[in-house]
């Protein structure tokens, strides 16, 4: 029910890495499905990671395991260089 | 009454032959899996080939008399025996009789019952009547007992009226084998009810553990030898959305992963050859769409021969513990990263200073005069 880490045609890094993580944990119907209803709300295409952390920031909202993802991906983009200021 | 089972013609009183009493015997006894009715049926075929009255009675446990059957040509008469039957049952204490026919297992015959044994044994003058009106003034007597396997069941009465001709020791072969074919009936009828009980305990049995297997907290089923899943719990319904005629059977592969049902198929498909039991995570589709994952465990009840009479499955929703072992690995390997990269800014941030105090010390220099 997980996909390997590979990129898919057109996806940015910051794509990747919140693919894997919202896969891994949620599982792939729900998190591929969480990840395109959150990006196409956000008018988002993950090229930053400002992207990335703005996109965390609304899944950290929601409860349980989908708020301790966004978290993760929160910290991720961080180290990756996000602004908090800017996101 | 002597009838010769090899006779051809009519006995001299005009009736049956022997033969002919006993096909119609066999006739009866495939009439019905009624005991009551059988013996019944075989009262009313031994009058008046036999007497003119038939009586079976049997034993209850607590030594008292059931009358199963009761024939004679007058109705009226019949309701008469009925009420005296009632008012007056045997008694352990006669010295003849059924109880003295059902404690020894001997035939009892008499040949002649004198008036002044009805009034000495009539307790009112009703009773007294009533005895001769059911013509047992000078009535001739054949008791025989009804004998199991292993106990006397009861007694096949055969009473000719007074004024006809008295029984004699050659009848008795004849009665002797209606009283066996009456005690095969008897037999037969109880193997039938504890086979009914047996049956009916089963069937509570069965639909005790559905109650029980419909009330888990888990998704569960049972299944016949072959696999063919024949009842699901409320459970399972209400998390799927789906009803037993889309399940029955192999209905289950609906809701399962395309992408593993294969395998969990396969799997299946091998414990049902090997009789080992079946244990798989994998993926099942609810109501509302979504897959969660579940621990599927299935075992199977075996006979006393060992032989594989039923399959019992659960589902059990480990989902939410598969996320949080997942989110507990990314946690864990984004701790380990989030370490690194601190170590690396604190040693960014240390040569920073470094760098920064060497060019606060060359100007210090530069400014000296």
């Amino acid at each position: 029910m997980t996909d390997a880490p590979t990129p898919m045609p057109d996806e940015t890094e910051f794509h990747v890495v919140a693919r894997e993580k919202m896969t891994r944990v949620l599982g792939t119907g729900l998190g591929l499905r969480l990840l395109s209803e959150i990006l196409a709300r956000q008018e988002n295409d993950l090229a930053t990671a400002d992207d990335l952390h703005r996109f965390a920031t609304e899944l950290a909202r929601r409860p349980a395991f989908e708020g301790a993802v966004g978290g993760m991906l929160q910290v991720t983009a961080l180290m990756r260089g996000a602004s908090p200021g800017r996101s | 009454m002597t009838l010769d089972l090899n006779e051809t013609r009519d006995a001299p009183s005009g009736g049956d032959t022997a033969r002919q009493l006993f096909s119609r015997l066999s006739e009866a006894l495939f009439a019905s899996v009624d005991t009551r009715e059988v013996l019944q049926r075989m009262a009313e075929i031994s009058v008046p080939a036999l007497g003119d009255w038939c009586a079976i009675d049997a034993v209850r446990d607590d030594g008292t008399f059931a009358r199963l059957a009761v024939a004679h040509p007058d109705p009226e008469l019949v309701a008469i025996g009925h009420e005296l039957w009632t008012r007056y049952p045997p008694s352990p204490d006669e010295p003849g009789g059924l109880h003295h026919v059902v404690r020894t297992g001997e035939s009892q015959l008499v040949a002649h019952v004198p008036d002044e044994a009805l009034v000495a044994g009539a307790h009112d003058p009703w009773h007294l009547e009533s005895l001769r009106r059911l013509g047992l003034a000078g009535a001739s007597f054949l008791m025989i007992p009804i004998r199991g396997h292993a106990e006397v069941f009861g007694a096949l009465t055969l009473v000719r009226a007074g004024g006809g001709r008295a029984y004699d020791p050659s009848d008795l072969p004849v009665a002797e084998e209606f009283g066996r074919i009456a005690a095969v009936v008897i037999e037969n009828g109880r193997l039938f009810e504890q086979a009914a009980e047996a049956r009916a305990r089963a069937e509570q049995s069965e639909r005790s553990v559905r109650e029980l297997v419909d009330h888990l907290p888990n998704l569960a089923w049972t299944a016949p030898a072959d696999g063919a899943i024949d009842f699901y719990n409320r459970r399972w319904y209400d998390y799927t959305g789906t009803t037993f005629e889309e399940m029955q059977g192999w209905g289950w592969k609906a809701v399962h992963d395309p992408t593993l049902v294969d395998e969990v198929t396969a799997r299946w498909t091998a414990s049902i050859a090997s009789g080992e039991p079946f244990e798989m995570e994998f993926p099942l589709r609810g109501a509302d769409g979504n897959f969660r994952w579940f621990l599927t465990r299935i075992v199977p009840q075996r006979d006393a021969g060992g032989r594989i009479v039923r399959w019992f499955g659960t589902n059990v929703d480990i989902d939410d513990i598969r996320a949080a072992r997942a989110l507990a690995t990314e946690m864990s390997e984004q701790s380990r990263l989030t370490a690194a990269r601190f170590l690396e800014l604190r040693e960014e941030l240390r040569e920073a200073r470094a760098r920064i105090a060497a060019l606060e010390a060359e100007n210090e220099r530069l400014r000296a005069p």
